[in-house]
């Protein structure tokens, strides 16, 4: 995990992980250290997610999200609504966005 | 049981070609499908294709082009793939099982019974792949755009782990604690020639579907927007880059 300081004093954080399903999630992560929301993020890895396109959707939906756990799961949800997705599942993917910003104790 | 069935299946044979193209055909196929097409093709150079969703830091840049070896990005999900000694096959149909999980089952059948004409004993591993003797001989990957379903997939013929190794960043999370030897446990070629392939897939696709076989060429209009897909996405840093950390 990579963390530095922005001049804001928010905290940047990159983290890699993996799915419990086999598939691989790469979670690139920014967010704002105090109010703790989601300032960017990028979901790559060999997972589908059918249409293709959501991906576009969920990330940029998730900018403004604060990163705890109910707020995540249910954007999350409202984002792929209208989606079929294999090789992660929405519980794992709240945990592994989690996971990398660190904080194990939100989970 | 198989629960889709064609009057006529067009037969595509496209050759070896770049990745670029080949991708390209691909997408032309499903954007323009008129009738269901079952294309058949190979590659002229090696090239290593990743999933729609994958960053382009899963592939070793430099050393693919140290290598003369392509990449392309693929617009099907999953993993990347390094196509070095495999056929490549595409489907594409209007008529499909809308369930994701039954419509690759259903393909891969005709994957599987032209490995069983071959001698093996090959086996639907969902959701998404083929083994024989528990190791994995055939990778596919699909979409879904304007109510038309692509699924391409590889049969691999021979499998060259270091050369594909040195190729890909690939995550150790994705090795497993064993390393590339695990990974040769899990994969294999089936060492039949590209014909003998080619035959018993063209064999199998009219047996399980019980459809006609039409030989299908690309018209030079058809080839002309080949060409310019190949041009102006597959071969851009644009397309192959787009997703990157």
């Amino acid at each position: 995990m990579n963390r530095k300081l922005n001049s804001n004093q928010d905290e940047l954080v990159t983290a890699t992980t993996t799915t419990k399903l086999g598939k691989i999630v790469k979670i690139k992560l920014d967010y704002k250290k105090e109010s703790q929301l989601i300032h960017s993020i990028k979901i790559t890895g060999d997972f589908f997610l059918h249409p293709e396109e959501t991906i576009d959707q969920l990330e940029q939906g998730l900018c403004g999200v604060k990163l705890e756990k109910n707020d995540l799961k249910n954007k999350i949800q409202l984002l792929l609504k209208d989606s079929e997705f294999f090789g992660f599942d929405i519980d794992s993917l709240v945990d592994i966005i989690l996971g990398t910003k660190g904080d194990k104790n939100k989970i | 049981m198989i629960k889709i069935k064609f009057e006529k299946i067009r037969i595509l044979e496209t050759g070896d070609n770049w990745g670029p193209w080949n991708m390209a055909v691909d997408e032309f196929l499903l954007y323009n499908c008129k009738e269901p097409i079952l294309r058949i093709y190979g590659w002229s150079k090696p090239c290593v294709s990743i999933g729609y969703f994958q960053s382009i830091d899963e592939v070793n840049y430099q050393k693919c082009k140290d290598k003369d070896v392509d990449i392309v990005r693929r617009i099907t999900g999953g993993g990347a793939v390094f196509h070095d000694m495999e056929l490549t096959y595409s489907f594409v149909t209007k008529n499909f099982s809308q369930s994701i999980m039954e419509s690759y089952k259903e393909i891969c059948e005709v994957i599987i019974q032209a490995l069983k004409k071959l001698g093996f004993d090959a086996k639907f591993s969902p959701l998404n792949d083929i083994t024989v003797d528990e190791k994995k001989v055939c990778g596919n990957a699909q979409t879904r755009k304007n109510n038309t379903l692509l699924q391409h997939g590889t049969v691999l013929l021979e499998v060259d782990v270091e050369k594909m190794f040195t190729l890909l960043n690939v995550p150790i999370e994705k090795i497993s604690d064993k390393g590339i030897s695990d990974v040769k446990n899990r994969v294999a070629g089936i060492s039949k020639k590209f014909a003998q392939v080619s035959d018993s897939l063209k064999s199998s696709v009219r047996d399980v579907f019980g459809c006609e076989l039409v030989s299908y060429r690309l018209t030079p209009e058809e080839l002309e927007l080949c060409q310019k897909l190949t041009e102006e996405k597959y071969s851009s840093e644009n397309w192959t880059c787009r997703r990157q950390y």
